[in-house]
């Protein structure tokens, strides 16, 4: 059969190999170059390889290597396959090709499903992560940095010494504290600005604005806020944003306890407003756990719903177009709210233990106008003066961005 | 056609002289310095091999150019001085029969009766070894330049043979090449900094580079500025 394109190794030609035309017959191989010298491999001593740069060509060998013919012309295959004692060799070495092939499709399966899942595991595997590595984190690093921030913070006001204002927001942060999960020492700062704000850094450094006193009606409000407060506290948000913002390098660099350089890169986040601001999640879990706090301390969780309520009124009074709400960074407070009292209603009733505070003498202390502050506290918004009226939409900014 | 290799091996040149109405078909951007009388012509398919498009497009997936440019001389005696990208060695190889499977980056420049095309060398080695899943395939009979990035070196392979990745110029057709691991562990492996290695077996010709590209890149990457 034939003739087939293909070649000739020898050590007798020149260059060890010459291009042929091979011939396949019943006695076996016979290569003639293009030269004119003739090459014959018996049919009893081929031994026959697959191989090539396309692994479909066919090498048919002297038992000693010295002389090789080859081909990968269409029909050499048969050719050989038709010699009695090639056809089993032949049939072997394209069953062992199918199998490699089929063995290299599945192996690339493998590979590329190895690839996708680590590629899910990684998404899915560094939030975690940074979780895990938040807890294993020491106490002090969460102190460490939030003493830094506050130092290096410009807290926009002066601070409040009135006896009657700092001992009743101690008194509340003390009873909150005592049931609060976590054992974190809690630092209050109350500060004189029209701010209605309060905010919380990590390991306890809690601020809270006299404006936000005076928006207050009742001791439960302002108790909710801390409580919500609180909550970012224990559970370690400030530094949950901190290794959010590091991604992986930076969590394992927590996972070792590289404090030093983490401080550094906490300032930097503060400054950026990144460690007072918290995600969806993260407010959604402070309002949960502040809830169940209040509900522990035995005031009436539903503070803070009524305090949503009244920043609630206060937005839709800023006209804030429906569009952008949901692009601020906390959930709808329509939704907080809703989600509050769902949460109140399945905890059951409490056993109140109001504390011993004259709230009234409080917002008289911190408010400017103690009438004005004490009574109209549902008309505040519409009847305040012009300056004050915009103060606190300033305010409710501020509150829009931190809280 | 005579070629003449200048200044090998760092900086090699290739100097061709031309017949009248003998051409070489070149990797774009390759000449340095040519006769007056040569007819350049910038075409997506080289004579004796067909083509087009197609074959343009397929040889953009191994690492060339959809153009090719084809010298011709109108004259006896003309001189074409082409050179390879990278800083590195340059080899003819006559192919009398069978192909040649080139690296991407390696073909130079080839003459009329050389067909070239890609051939697909599997996706699997192709993810591990850090070659291309495309290489130039060279067959037909003639003259071919490879070029190199350091210095060539040939071999004559007689059964199984060891090259790292990234070191292959360019092999016979009846070599079989496949992706192994340098030493008995994957561990060991990678810690000597071979990593994967590609396993030639079989009888044939085998190039390889004394440096490989990527290797430099990321050496020299990190030092340089951005700008």
């Amino acid at each position: 059969m034939g003739p087939f394109d293909g070649g000739v190794f020898d050590k007798r030609l020149q260059g060890g190999r010459a291009g042929a035309q091979l011939t396949v017959d019943a006695h076996g191989v016979h290569a003639s170059t293009t030269a004119g010298d003739t090459f014959d491999v018996p049919a009893r001593d081929c031994q026959l390889e697959l191989g090539g740069a396309s692994g479909r060509m066919w090498f048919c060998r002297t038992p000693d290597r010295q002389l090789t013919i080859y081909s990968e012309a269409r029909g050499f295959a048969e050719a050989l396959a038709s010699l009695p004692n090639l056809s089993q060799p032949v049939a072997e070495l394209r069953r062992h090709r199918r199998a490699e092939s089929r063995r290299g499709v599945l192996f690339l399966l493998a590979a590329l499903g190895m690839l996708i899942a680590l590629g899910i595991a990684g998404y899915f595997g560094l939030d975690y992560a940074g979780r895990a590595a938040i807890e294993a984190l020491p106490r002090e690093a969460d102190e460490r940095i939030g003493r830094l921030a506050i130092n290096s913070m410009d807290l926009g006001g002066p601070t409040v010494h009135d006896k009657t204002v700092t001992d009743a927001v101690n008194a509340i942060v003390a009873r909150l504290a005592e049931h609060a999960p976590g054992d974190f020492e809690y630092q209050v700062r109350v500060l004189d600005a029209e701010t209605v704000n309060a905010f919380a850094l990590p390991g306890g450094q809690i601020v809270v604005y006299t404006g936000l006193i005076a928006k207050a009606e009742a001791l439960d409000e302002v108790a909710g806020v801390l409580a919500h407060e609180i909550a970012h506290v224990t559970q370690r948000h400030g530094l949950q944003r901190i290794a959010q913002s590091l991604g992986v390098a930076g969590s394992l660099e927590l996972l070792l306890g590289d404090l030093g350089g983490l401080s550094a890169i906490a300032v930097e986040l503060m400054r950026a407003g990144a460690l007072t601001s918290y995600g969806r999640d993260q407010e959604r879990e402070a309002d949960e756990q502040g809830v169940l706090t209040m509900h522990a301390s035995g005031l009436d969780a539903d503070g803070i719903a009524r305090f949503f309520q009244k920043l609630q009124k206060e937005q839709d009074e800023m006209e804030i177009p429906e569009i952008f709400a949901w692009m601020s960074s906390h959930p709808d407070l329509d939704e907080r709210i809703a989600n509050v009292r769902a949460q109140i209603d399945s905890l059951g009733p409490v056993a109140e233990q109001p504390l011993e505070i004259d709230w009234d003498a409080v917002r008289r202390a911190v408010g400017p106008d103690a009438e004005a502050a004490g009574s109209a506290a549902e008309a505040d918004a519409t009847e305040k003066a012009p300056e004050q009226n915009a103060d606190s939409k300033a305010g409710s900014k501020a509150k829009r961005r931190k809280r | 056609m005579q070629i003449d290799i200048l200044a090998r091996p760092a900086a090699a040149a290739a100097s061709i002289r031309l017949a009248d109405s003998e051409s070489i078909t070149c990797e774009v951007g390759a000449m340095i310095a040519m006769s007056s009388g040569l007819h350049v012509e910038t075409t997506t398919r080289n004579r004796g091999g067909g083509g087009g498009i197609l074959k343009g497009i397929k040889r953009m997936f191994a690492g060339e150019s959809l153009f090719l440019n084809r010298f011709t001389a109108q004259a006896d005696g003309q001189q074409l001085v082409i050179g390879p990208r990278m800083m590195g060695d340059v080899v003819q190889h006559h192919i009398a029969r069978g192909a040649l499977i080139v690296q991407g980056q390696s073909w130079l420049a080839s003459a009329d009766g050389i067909d070239i095309d890609a051939t697909f060398q599997g996706l699997g080695k192709a993810l591990f070894s850090g070659e291309s899943a495309f290489w130039v395939k060279c067959s037909g009979q003639g003259e071919v330049l490879l070029s190199s990035f350091g210095a060539i070196y040939a071999l004559d392979i007689d059964d199984d043979y060891v090259v790292d990745t990234g070191h292959i110029v360019a092999f016979e057709d009846t070599l079989q090449f496949s992706i192994g691991k340098a030493s008995q562990s994957l561990i060991g492996s990678f810690l000597g900094g071979e990593g994967l290695v590609c396993k030639f077996r079989g009888q044939g010709r085998l190039y390889c580079q004394s440096h490989n590209p990527p290797s430099f890149g990321n050496m020299i990457g990190r030092h340089l500025r951005a700008r």
